[in-house]
């Protein structure tokens, strides 16, 4: 392949890449209003569609890996060395490829932000649970509730 | 979901996870009738103790809605510290961003800047007194920078000290009223009356006081709250516990709380905010500030310490910085140079000192050696007075002050000295043998030099007395011996010593002068022969240095002919030239063809020239050439404050040395000490882009935009880090509203399932957080 023909397929892989981004942030969005709004139903369905859509990030993931060795070999430079940024360079800064890197670097931020702060909300609120429950049992440890104990008939 | 009963929710509370997950999906089908009862089935096993509790007694639901109650609103406190916390540090680093005021025209980096600039322009012109002015006014506004920097941020440091001691008086009292409370609530309580009112202003006042520091509360069987903050008791049961804070003169707060020993360091709340602030952030960034400020000085003095003001070569100079009385023993003198309380390192290395003769501009250098290890303060005193023309002694404040003798000056510079074969040890017009070997000689006690001159003959013998260790005779030695006896003068003779090397020279110039080694039994030592002769000569090799030494560590050239013969004329005749470590770096070609008085490459960008006459490998003739990268490898001379651009060790005392701000012709910009040279200039624009070893080989710009860089991302992470709090603190206020307004039952079931979606939800929030960062890598 040559170089213009591996700059349309990065700018097709950049395209679905945001796509794809675009949908995580959705699912992470739907998970952080089914947590805050209780609803554990929603935030259930909302990680199996996340869990689909990290699927197909797999594969992309597989062809960039691809894609960015084909570069390496045209640049005839270290694939681990090689960025997008670094293929711009010597590409001579197409637009629409600067364009979507610069996409792609605003929705990675982002979606890097909200998974944080998703991640620091489900904390939070397992924590809470878990201090309840501890509560409730009278133990100390709130971590040691998922160690061990029977299900029991609490109405023999 | 209403169908469930109590008891399942508590089942699933008390499940493993596996068991939860089975809880899990009969939660699902809770519509179905009869659900409770079919499903109960596996958990048909009888009442256990689990961890304590007694399983199957049951749980009064107003309890668990009283618990759940408790436990949201003590996290909603501490979520609220945390956002209280995060609002207070956010508005201090906003504040102490302002002070730095980047970027514009009041920021360091501007200053600095306009430092380098005003340099760079007197470097064009050295002797421009309006320039020399502006370099002079311009290290002023840069030094009163950094000062007016270490002044706002120790007030920022103050002023939060102060609020700190302000809001633990509101602590106080917040504590007083909760154990207030606790008294009036179980007053109130004990006939079986529960005190809404009472227990909802406790509440208020609880996070109020979360407000300001963080705590963790609990309430008793009793009713009562019982307070703690950072593991020290705030309200007990019966009373509560007064914080006190120590504030010094520097804003350095400790906070402790009654009948606790360890002081305390709140984490959150305003008054934790405050901590962070004035004990953490911005001691940092003084700190920061104060290096880069004292490493500034540091290669600032380091440059301007060896250059020449515009007056030419000192008669008097003055240290700024004392030696300290280091073991209180009333003596200066003792103390180790490199342990003296000096603010700047003083390290093992070479201090070179010119005297200038001022009738005629010649000038000699002499070498001091410093070793860090075993130079004392007297030690530099006695080497500096053992300078001809020199006097050095420490001032009443312990500060080193010299003086030359009138009709002399001194100074530190790496000047070359143009004319360096003073004397005439290569091709001079004097008589002169120089020994072959080099020291040391190994000589022995009583050992003989019969030597002869136009005025006479001499006959030495040597002691072991005149050695430091006769058998290693030093260059300067045997000289000083030869020198000793009254009759080599009287002969018309002189020993010099140069490079390790001894020259017996006669004492006048001229072609009728001669010195011949008529014996004695340490000419083999030395490398001489009985018989050896030199005669004197009409002209003398004028040897002429040009150009600027470009190498980076001090160097010593020695120029050695490899035959005898006439410069210009005989044929191959040529000049070997040896560095320090002796290995050869040129040869000169001075034979025939050679124009007497051109410059021919020497080393380094040096360059030079030999007049017309005759030079005699034979008799020993060379000549060393010292060409100086720095002319105070030791640092002494910064450690002392001798001839410093900047006073002050730090940002808040940096300040334009007061004779130098009043006077700029005392701006040291040359090395030569022509007006014109800008030499010591060159080296103190080069601090401009110097690795500085201190800030692991970054410049000081790189150095101030990391500091300011860091400050930005300080804020911005706290920043987010608010923006998270808030998330978690709205988020609790919905679910407090939640679980007071719904059946505590259904809450609880929904608590089990959120258990499992949790579960399922973290597994996702690590992979899409590696994808993210690795596509973010990869752009």
């Amino acid at each position: 392949m040559n170089q213009q023909s591996l700059i349309n397929a990065l700018e097709a892989w950049g395209q679905e890449e945001l796509a794809g981004q675009r949908r995580i942030l959705g699912h992470i969005q739907r998970q952080e209003e089914a947590l805050v709004a209780n609803r554990s139903g929603e935030l259930l369905a909302a990680c199996q569609d996340l869990d689909r859509e990290l699927r197909t990030q797999m594969e992309r993931h597989a062809r960039r890996s691809k894609l960015f060795a084909q570069f390496a070999a045209l640049y005839r430079a270290d694939e681990r060395a090689l960025s997008m940024s670094s293929i711009l360079e010597r590409a001579g800064h197409p637009p629409r490829l600067s364009q979507l890197r610069d996409d792609l670097r605003r929705s990675s931020a982002t979606l890097v932000r909200r998974n944080r702060r998703f991640a620091a909300l489900a904390g939070a609120q397992r924590k809470l649970i878990e201090e309840i429950v501890a509560e409730l049992l009278n133990q100390q440890d709130p971590k040691a509730l998922g160690e061990g104990g029977q299900l029991v008939n609490a109405e023999a | 979901m209403s169908g469930i009963g109590l008891h399942t929710g508590l089942k699933a509370l008390l499940a493993s996870q596996t068991a939860l997950e089975n809880i899990g999906h009969n939660i699902s089908n809770a519509s179905t009738p009869g659900y409770s009862r079919q499903n109960v089935n596996i958990a048909a096993a009888p009442a256990v103790l689990v961890r304590g509790l007694a399983i199957g007694s049951g749980v009064n639901a107003s309890n668990i809605q009283r618990t759940a109650d408790l436990l949201l609103h003590r996290r909603l406190v501490t979520q609220q510290s945390m956002l209280t916390g995060l609002d207070t540090r956010l508005g201090g680093m906003a504040q102490v961003e302002a002070l730095f005021g980047e970027p514009g025209d009041r920021g360091l980096n501007s200053l600095m800047q306009g430092f380098y600039n005003s340099l760079s322009s007197l470097s064009a012109s050295p002797d421009d007194q309006v320039l020399r002015t502006g370099a002079v006014q311009s290290s002023q506004t840069l030094s009163g920078r950094f000062n007016e920097l270490s002044a706002s941020l120790t007030d920022v440091r103050r002023d939060s000290a102060a609020q700190v001691k302000a809001q633990v008086e509101q602590v106080n009292a917040l504590a007083q009223q909760i154990s207030g409370y606790n008294r009036e609530i179980a007053a109130f309580e004990s006939a079986g009356v529960t005190a809404n009112d009472l227990r909802d202003q406790r509440d208020e006042a609880l996070k109020s006081l979360g407000n300001l520091v963080n705590i963790t509360h609990s309430e008793g069987q009793d009713g009562n709250v019982t307070v703690l903050t950072n593991g020290a008791m705030l309200v007990g049961k019966t009373k509560a516990y007064a914080m006190s804070v120590e504030v010094d003169t520097t804003g350095g707060a400790t906070l402790r709380v009654q009948g606790n020993p360890n002081p305390i360091t709140p984490k959150s709340g305003s008054i934790g905010g405050l901590l962070q602030i004035g004990q953490s952030f911005v001691p940092d960034l003084l700190e920061r500030i104060n290096s880069l400020a004292h490493e500034f000085i540091r290669e600032a003095n380091r440059a301007h310490s060896t250059g020449i003001p515009a007056t030419g070569p000192f008669q008097s100079l003055k240290g700024i910085h004392s030696v300290q009385d280091q073991d209180a023993d009333g003596e200066l003198g003792d103390e180790l140079l490199a342990n003296a309380g000096l603010p700047f390192e003083i390290t093992s290395g070479q201090l070179h000192v010119n005297i200038t003769d001022r009738a005629t501009g010649s000038f000699s250098r002499t070498s001091i050696a410093i070793d860090e290890e075993n130079t004392t303060v007297q030690d530099l005193l006695d080497a500096l007075n053992a300078i001809p023309h020199v006097n050095a002694s420490l001032d009443s404040f312990g500060r080193l002050q010299m003086t030359a003798d009138e009709g002399f000056g001194f100074d530190f510079s790496a000047r070359m000295n143009l004319a360096p074969d003073s004397l005439g040890t290569l091709g001079g017009a004097h008589a002169s043998l120089g020994t072959l070997n080099a020291e040391p000689f190994a000589l022995t006690d009583g050992m003989t030099l019969d030597l002869a001159g136009l005025g006479g003959s001499v006959n030495i013998t040597l002691a072991g007395s005149q050695f430091e260790d006769i058998n290693q005779a030093s260059a300067d030695e045997l000289a000083a011996a030869i020198n000793a006896n009254p009759a080599t003068a009287s002969g018309g003779m002189r020993a010099v010593s140069q490079g390790g090397h001894v020259f017996l020279q006669s004492l006048t110039e001229g072609a009728t002068e001669t010195v011949t080694l008529t014996g004695g039994s340490a000419l083999s030592a030395l490398g001489w022969s009985a018989g050896l002769s030199s005669s004197g000569s009409s002209n003398s090799i004028a040897a002429t240095i040009s150009g600027s030494y470009v190498g980076t560590e001090n160097q010593t050239f020695t120029l050695v002919p490899t035959g005898d013969g006439t410069i210009g004329t005989t044929p191959g005749l040529t000049v070997e030239v040896f560095d320090s470590i002796g290995v050869r770096v040129g040869t000169l070609d001075v034979g025939e063809g050679y124009q007497p008085g051109t410059p021919l490459t020497l080393a380094s960008g040096l360059k030079i020239s030999l007049g017309f006459g005759e030079l005699s490998a034979s008799q020993g003739d060379r000549l060393q050439i010292e060409a100086l990268a720095d002319s105070d490898t030791s640092d002494v001379l910064v450690g002392l404050g001798m001839n410093a651009f900047y006073a002050g060790t730090g940002a808040e005392d940096m300040a334009v040395r007061a004779d130098l701000a009043l006077d700029p012709r005392m701006l040291s910009v040359s090395q030569s000490g022509a007006v014109s040279d800008n030499g010591a200039l060159e080296a103190l624009l080069d601090i401009r882009d110097m690795s500085v070893d201190a800030f692991a080989g970054i410049s000081f710009g790189e150095y101030y935009g990391d500091l300011v860089g860091g400050v930005g991302f300080d804020i911005e992470a706290a920043t987010n880090a608010r923006e998270v709090e808030q998330f978690l603190t709205d988020t609790l206020n919905t679910r407090r509203e939640q679980i007071s307004g719904v059946n505590i039952d259904e809450e609880l079931v929904n608590m089990i399932q959120f258990q499992q979606s949790y579960s399922a939800a973290a597994r996702y929030i690590t992979v899409v957080n590696a994808t993210s960062e690795e596509v973010l890598r990869l752009l």
